[in-house]
């Protein structure tokens, strides 16, 4: 397995002085390529911060993060929104769809960021992708006019149509229906048969238990 | 669209305006309109303050000197003191002209005493005037282009004829006809232009006495000078200079009429006008301003409040992979392709704007500024500032983006302090600027209300102008004619039309003081026909002068006690007149125009004419009127019958278009910042719903909701109050504004009014949205 990030003594730090609080404390991490963890913890136990700064939306930690051998800590903004854009893929809870676009458009928002995607392959990628998800019969349709369940396959397509090598999920069924959470949650399972890695915060133990590895934090600090 | 970028980011930018398309709209077409007016304004300053008028063929700097009264009045110098600037060093060269009436007669259309202004030979070359070709510019006369029209009939072979005068036995002919940029001179509408070669014979000595005939000219303060030099001039120096000289003429004394010399830059003939000009113009750029500032401030707060609302989806495309440039380009493009929108709107309306106040203020004190095409280099300007503002509001708010987390807890519809302190700064504007727009249209109002006179006349009488080539008008038997029972006249005659008489120059060198005077010739029963109960009857009104209230005003101002027998100079044409009786002012131009001063001469004694205007009491009489002219005239025509109601209506349209334009500015204005207020109002509502959500939860009546949203707009208001009285307080004197007044309640209750209307509204509609839905935040 090759390694795919690295988190060294990372900590995070919110307020200023008097109001200072701690999220995270001296979080020491190591995941491959290929694999699936969930990280799991009571709410204010850093979940979301440490997901945060998985994703590159966070720079403010101290200590060492390197995402493919690269110290992430040296790129300048630029570089930190391009390797966001190839590298990894985001999947809210919310799923954060924007609504004034078609399904098929949403998919293809990532490309258009991705230099290195041809413009051409724009609607075959995303239609690939979609296949995939097995959402190829409503490209055309309004978020709004789809279920959840959909809607959050949407979001995992437009995830994975940049082909990234981390996908980061916030409590991705923490709006759906069991039935339905469960066939997401099976669908991401499914992306690390492809070498993918997922990197998913949960409450539910049930998706939790579908991944390959479990962190569990408690008051930010890695207790198990 | 999957693979054009442009289109895509264009569609994009287009949902993005969803439910607020039309505060775009209202945007686009107030950045037109700014547009619009702001190149109206550079065009009108640039006319007045930089070019020389449009009937001057060079684009050189000239100066002018003339003599100056305190009120900013011009008179005439001598030609003795613009003769010695030619033989200054730094004096280029030296021009002048001079205005004159003038007996010229023509064998086949009546003239009356044309007013004609009299050139130097050396004036066409030095201002490069545009006059027809011709073998000699000394000798014969030139005819604007609209005494052309109205009086010559639009007939092209008079050029060529000869008019002629007592003093020349040759005659003077017709060299051609002037451009219409020559019809008006500064103050003057001239009938002829006149080589300076006739003003020989225009002296009170006979033109063989060459040399008294020189020195009269040279004396005769009547000339205004123009000259160029190599270098710029410190006017007030020369004007010193000058003042200090001594200009008279050996062997010829004039008294004079009391101004100073005065040197001008640029072409300046009437500096009174000019004045007001200025004062005009500054108002409207202060409004332009004001509208303009308006509009950047809603747009700037509109861009704003939208990338707040948006906030979430910019953070969305930032984790996607978003740059700055990628969040900024697309609201750029679509803030272009906005600008084409507004440019062509902005263009239509001032070609529009342009072409209706070039008709509608021909006569007017505008006249000289807006003569000539528009020139759309100010309109690039205007639009190349318009755009700057539009471009730096639309792109400014995005710029925030930059700085922020993208990992945060806190909704993205947060806004800083400095956004706070700007939309109250904003408000504080627009509140202001509503106050000060009430003042001026309630003041505006009160000016057209204090003009608003009497028209002094019978409305129902009927006028005819008629035009005879052949026969006489027995204008002693006019005043019996139609004459019926009640032993009232119902028929009178003038020689000028009703509305627009010729006028004479009073005062100059006889009696220190001038202005413009209107003479009427009219038959002795005029007033008997047209005032229902007249102080002057034809029986008693055989010679003398009646004036009008405000001529008698005039005189009396000027330290000349008018009365019943007092004897008036009235020039060496119009010649002396014994007072026969003072009469309120006839309005001739309508309710809404000031009565000039005006004098009414009998035509008894002065034989008959081929111009007249009749008067008829009874509309009967019109079917009796054309055997009437038929038993006295050879081929005359009539115009159609009119009464002097509606002659006069057709004034006061004219006079009230100034004042509706300025309620329509006014209008505009008032409705642009209810809008902005209103939207301000909502956006703020929007970004606020989940706090209006959960004091709904909790029980708080509509007026807490309202008292919420008022709160920042009672404290702009009061800070607005404060700063407008501050403002008043600074310019109101100059300007005698009142600074406490009813006027300044009425703004106060007005506008306060105003901001609870555009408050209440949106919160009334939120209120009537579910609970639920306000709470929930997407």
């Amino acid at each position: 397995m090759t390694n795919l990030l690295t988190l060294t003594h990372v900590a995070r730090q919110f307020g200023k002085e008097d109001n200072r609080f701690t999220a995270l404390h001296d979080i020491d991490l190591e995941v491959n390529d290929g694999d699936t963890l969930a990280i799991v913890g009571p709410s204010g136990s850093g979940k979301s911060t440490l997901l945060s700064i998985l994703g590159l939306l966070d720079r403010s930690y101290t200590g060492t993060y390197a995402l493919k051998s690269t110290d992430v800590a040296a790129l300048d903004s630029k570089q930190l929104a391009q390797l966001r854009n190839r590298e990894i893929g985001w999947v809210f809870q919310n799923f954060n769809l924007i609504n004034h676009l078609s399904v098929l458009h949403n998919v293809v928002l990532p490309m258009r960021y991705n230099s290195t995607i041809a413009k051409d392959t724009y609607q075959q990628r995303a239609m690939a992708v979609l296949e995939q998800v097995g959402l190829v019969d409503k490209a055309q349709a309004k978020p709004t006019e789809l279920s959840g369940g959909q809607q959050q396959r949407v979001a995992i397509a437009r995830a994975l149509v940049n082909a990234p090598s981390l996908v980061l999920a916030d409590e991705p069924t923490g709006n759906l229906d069991s039935a339905t959470g469960a066939k997401i949650t099976e669908l991401l399972m499914s992306l690390a048969a492809t070498g993918t890695t997922v990197i998913l915060v949960t409450h539910d133990p049930v998706v939790a238990a579908a991944c390959g590895k479990v962190l569990q934090l408690k008051d930010g600090s890695i207790v198990a | 669209m999957i693979k054009q970028r442009f289109g895509f980011e264009l569609l994009c930018e287009w949902n993005r305006w969803a439910g607020q398309r039309g505060k775009v709209l209202l945007l686009l077409l107030g950045f037109s309109i700014v547009s619009c007016l702001f190149a109206l304004v550079l065009r009108v300053g640039d006319a007045l303050f930089f070019a020389n008028p449009s009937w001057v063929g060079s684009q050189a700097q000239f100066y002018t000197v003339s003599a100056a009264y305190d009120d900013r009045r011009q008179a005439g110098v001598s030609r003795q003191t613009i003769e010695s600037l030619e033989a200054l060093p730094f004096v280029q060269a030296a021009s002048w002209l001079r205005v004159i009436n003038v007996d010229f007669r023509s064998a086949s259309y009546p003239l009356y005493q044309p007013q004609a202004l009299v050139f130097d030979d050396h004036l066409p070359h030095l201002l490069a005037l545009d006059f027809p070709a011709s073998e000699s510019l000394q000798t014969g006369v030139w005819l604007t282009d609209r005494y052309w029209r109205e009086t010559f009939q639009h007939d092209r072979r008079v050029v060529g004829s000869t008019l002629s005068f007592d003093k020349i036995p040759e005659g003077v002919p017709i060299r051609g006809i002037l451009p219409p940029k020559f019809d008006r001179i500064g103050p003057w509408q001239p009938d002829i232009w006149l080589p300076e070669a006739y003003l020989n014979y225009m002296t009170p000595f006979a033109a063989q006495s060459e040399m008294m005939v020189d020195q009269f000219l040279r004396t005769v303060p009547a000339y205004y000078g123009f000259f160029s030099t190599e270098r710029p001039l410190d006017i007030a120096a020369f004007t010193d200079e000058l003042r200090a000289s001594d200009f008279s003429v050996q062997g010829m004394q004039m008294q004079g009429h009391g101004g100073e010399i005065q040197v001008y830059q640029g072409i300046v003939l009437d500096d009174q006008a000019r004045a007001l000009l200025e004062r005009l113009w500054q108002f409207s750029l202060l409004l332009v301003l004001g509208l303009a500032a308006l509009f950047a401030l809603t747009a700037f707060m509109s861009f704003s409040n939208r990338t707040l609302l948006l906030s979430e989806e910019y953070r969305l495309l930032q984790t996607l992979g978003a740059r700055s440039w990628d969040l900024l380009r697309p609201v750029a493009m679509a803030a272009l392709v906005q600008i084409v929108a507004i440019s062509l709107v902005s263009l239509l309306l001032t070609l529009v704007t342009y072409q209706l106040l070039t008709q509608s203020f021909d006569d007017s004190v505008l006249a000289p500024v807006l003569r000539g095409s528009l020139g759309l280099n100010y309109w690039w300007v205007s639009m190349l500032v318009v755009s700057c503002i539009y471009l730096l509001a639309s792109l400014f708010p995005l710029l925030s983006l930059r700085k922020r987390q993208l990992f945060s807890r806190v909704m993205g519809t947060h806004r800083s302090t400095a956004q706070l302190l700007f939309g109250q700064a904003s408000l504080v504007f627009q509140l202001g600027l509503a106050m000060v727009t009430v003042v001026s249209a309630t003041q505006l109002f009160k000016q057209q209300q204090a003009m608003f006179q009497p028209l002094g006349f019978d409305a129902a009488v009927t006028k005819v102008n008629v035009r005879s080539h052949g026969g006489r008008l027995p204008i002693e038997t006019i005043e019996t004619f139609g004459m019926n029972d009640t032993g009232r006249a119902h028929f009178a005659v003038s020689l000028s039309p009703f509305d627009a008489p010729y006028t004479i120059e009073v005062g100059t060198q006889e009696v220190g003081f001038a202005t413009q005077f209107e003479i009427h010739n009219v038959s002795r029963n005029y007033f008997e026909v047209l005032l229902s109960d007249s102080a002057v009857h034809a029986e008693d009104w055989q010679s003398g002068v009646v004036m009008n209230r405000t001529a008698a005003n005039f005189f009396e101002n000027n330290g000349y006690a008018i009365q019943p027998g007092t004897t008036i100079d009235l020039g060496p044409i119009t010649g002396t007149h014994a007072v026969h009786a003072v009469l309120d002012d006839v309005r001739h131009r309508g309710r809404f125009s000031a009565a000039l001063p005006a004098l009414y001469l009998p035509i008894a004694g002065k034989g008959s004419g081929a111009n007249y205007t009749l008067y008829m009491a009874l509309p009967e009489m019109l079917t009796r009127l054309p055997q009437y002219l038929d038993q006295h005239l050879l081929d005359a025509s009539m115009s159609t019958p009119l009464s002097l109601g509606e002659l006069a209506a057709q004034h006061e349209r004219k006079a009230q278009q100034l004042f509706y334009f300025s309620l329509l500015v006014v209008g505009v204005m008032l409705a642009g910042i209810v809008l902005t207020l209103n939207y301000q109002v909502r956006a703020r509502l929007q970004l606020e719903r989940s706090d209006y959500g959960v004091l709904l939860a909790i029980g708080a009546p509509v007026s807490a909701l309202l008292a919420k949203a008022f709160r920042p707009i009672a404290i702009a208001l009061v800070i607005a109050v404060a700063l407008t009285t501050l403002g008043y307080l600074v310019v109101g004197a100059e300007l005698a504004l009142p600074v406490f007044s009813g006027l300044s309640i009425i703004a106060v209750v007005c506008v306060g009014a105003i901001a609870l209307g555009a408050t209440y509204f949106p919160v009334a509609r939120l209120t009537k949205t579910e609970v639920v839905t306000l709470l929930k935040q997407d």
